[in-house]
C-alpha cells in the first residue's frame, strides 16, 4: 500500500512539473513560511466557470484557465515575502460569438508576519500571522488588470494537533481601481472581504514513523468572500494534497455553496492542480 | 444545465462531508490510543535551561528533541537550517519521534543555544539536547 502511495506521488509529480508551504490547503492561507534564506515556488494551474454576468446579461458564461504562480521566500524568523503572479486566459461566451482573451492579472506581494507561535508538542502546534500587502496593476489592460494599487491587510490563524490542521484567515482588500465588468470576484471597484476557513486531515500515515517521507492529506474549505457592493459568494472547496519534503502536489476544485450576486457573474465550478517545491 | 451541476455539487459535498464524519467517527475509536503514542516531549526544567547554554557541545552526535513537527516539509525546512550550522555535518529528522540526530564534526561544535537559535529560524522549538 505505502509503495503504491509512493508511486502514485510520485508519478504526479512527474505529470505535473513542479511543490510547499506547509499545512497549507489550497484556497486558505496559513500561518506557515519558508525559513529565513529559503524559498518555495508554487504554481496552480486551475480553470474557472462562471455564468451569466448580470452587468452584461449577453455573456452566458466566462471560462478562465489561470496559470498562477506564487514565490515565497524567507526573509527572517517569523516573515517572509510571497509574490503571486497569475496569467489568465479567458473566453466569454455570447449567442453566436466566443471572444478569448488573454493577460497578466494584479501581481500580488505580500508580507506574511508570524507573531504568535506555541509548539506544545512534537506534531502540535498553534500559530497566528498577520498578513499585509498589495495587489499592483500588472501593466496590462482593464480586463484584467485593475490599473491600480490595492493594498489589503488580514490575518491567519494556524492549529495543528496531531493528524487534525486547521486554518483561519481574514483578509480586507481596499481596491482603488477596477472595474465592474470584468470584476470575477474581489478584483472590482468595490472592497473585498475574504473569509477562509480549511480543515486537513492527513489520511496516511496514521501516525509517522522514522521512515516517513511523505503524507497525504484531504483538506475541506469553505471560501467566503463579501464586497461592499452587497455581493456575497462563499464556495465549498474539497482537496487532495500529497506533502513530501522537498516538493508536494496539490488537487483541488471549488463548487458554490451560496450567493447573492448582483454585479457579477457566479461561479458554476472551478478545478485546479498545483505544485509546491522548495529550494 | 446550472440546476444538475447544483445537484451534483450538493450530492458531492453531502457524500463528502458523510465521508469526513465518517471517517472521524473511525478515528475517534483509536484517538485513545493515538494520544498514548502522541510525540509528547516530557523534558525537565533543567533539559530546558541546557538548551541555552552557549557552550560548545562534545562528541561526535547530539539528538535534538523539537516541538511543532507536524509534517514532511517540516522536516526539510530543519534540515536546511541546521544543514547550514558550523560543525553540524550530518541531519537526520525523525517525525515520528520528533527528534533530530545530529552528527557534529568533533572539533568546531556548535552550542546548544546555537542550535535552539537555527530551529527557531526553522520555525520550531527546540526542548532538549541529548548527548550519548
Amino acid at each position: 500500500m505505502r509503495t503504491l502511495l509512493h508511486r502514485l506521488a510520485a508519478g504526479a509529480v512527474v505529470v505535473f512539473p513542479s511543490a510547499a508551504i506547509a499545512q497549507e490547503a489550497m484556497y486558505t492561507a496559513a500561518a506557515t513560511m519558508p525559513s529565513p534564506g529559503t524559498g518555495v515556488v508554487r504554481p496552480q494551474l486551475s480553470y474557472f466557470r462562471y455564468g451569466t454576468n448580470p452587468l452584461d446579461p449577453s455573456e452566458e458564461h466566462t471560462d478562465v484557465v489561470e496559470a498562477m504562480t506564487t514565490v515565497a521566500w524567507g526573509l527572517d524568523r517569523g516573515l517572509a515575502l510571497f509574490v503571486d503572479v497569475p496569467v489568465a486566459f479567458e473566453r466569454e461566451s455570447t449567442p453566436g460569438d466566443d471572444r478569448w482573451d488573454k493577460g497578466v492579472e494584479d501581481i500580488d506581494a505580500m508580507l506574511k508576519w508570524r507573531f504568535y507561535k506555541h509548539d506544545s508538542g512534537g506534531i502540535d502546534t498553534v500559530r497566528a500571522a498577520l498578513l499585509g500587502g498589495a495587489k499592483i496593476a500588472s501593466g496590462d489592460d482593464s480586463d484584467f488588470s485593475s490599473q491600480s494599487v490595492n493594498p489589503h491587510i488580514g490575518a491567519v490563524l494556524t492549529i495543528v494537533k496531531g493528524r487534525h490542521g486547521f486554518n483561519q484567515d481574514l483578509i480586507y482588500t481596499w481596491n482603488t481601481g477596477g472595474m465592474a465588468l470584468s470584476n470575477l470576484g474581489g478584483d472590482g471597484p468595490d472592497d473585498a472581504l475574504a473569509i477562509d476557513s480549511a480543515y486537513v486531515f492527513r489520511v496516511w500515515p496514521e501516525q509517522f514513523t522514522s521512515d516517513s517521507i511523505g503524507a497525504w492529506y484531504v483538506t475541506a474549505e469553505v471560501n467566503n468572500l463579501y464586497e461592499t457592493n452587497g455581493d456575497f459568494e462563499s464556495r465549498w472547496a474539497p482537496g487532495l494534497m500529497y506533502e513530501g519534503r522537498k516538493v508536494s502536489f496539490e488537487l483541488m476544485a471549488q463548487f458554490p455553496l451560496y450567493h447573492d450576486l448582483q454585479e457579477r457573474p457566479e461561479l458554476d465550478f472551478s478545478v485546479g492542480v498545483g505544485v509546491r517545491v522548495s529550494f | 444545465m446550472r440546476t444538475i451541476s447544483r445537484s451534483l455539487v450538493l450530492v458531492a459535498f453531502v457524500f463528502t462531508s458523510a465521508g469526513l464524519v465518517a471517517c472521524s467517527a473511525g478515528q475517534a475509536a483509536k484517538s485513545k490510543a493515538m494520544e498514548e503514542n502522541a510525540v509528547v516531549h516530557h523534558v525537565s526544567e533543567s533539559d530546558l535551561e541546557f538548551t541555552h547554554s552557549k557552550q560548545a557541545l562534545e562528541g561526535t552526535s547530539a539528538t535534538l528533541w523539537v516541538n511543532g513537527l507536524g509534517c514532511p516539509q517540516c522536516a526539510s525546512n530543519i534540515d536546511q537550517q541546521l544543514k547550514r550550522t558550523r560543525g553540524v555535518t550530518g541531519i537526520r529528522t525523525d517525525l515520528g519521534t520528533g527528534k533530530v540526530y545530529l552528527t557534529l564534526n568533533g572539533t568546531s561544535n556548535p552550542s546548544p543555544f546555537t542550535l535552539s537559535e537555527r530551529t527557531l529560524d526553522a520555525g520550531f522549538t527546540l526542548v532538549k539536547v541529548e548527548q550519548p
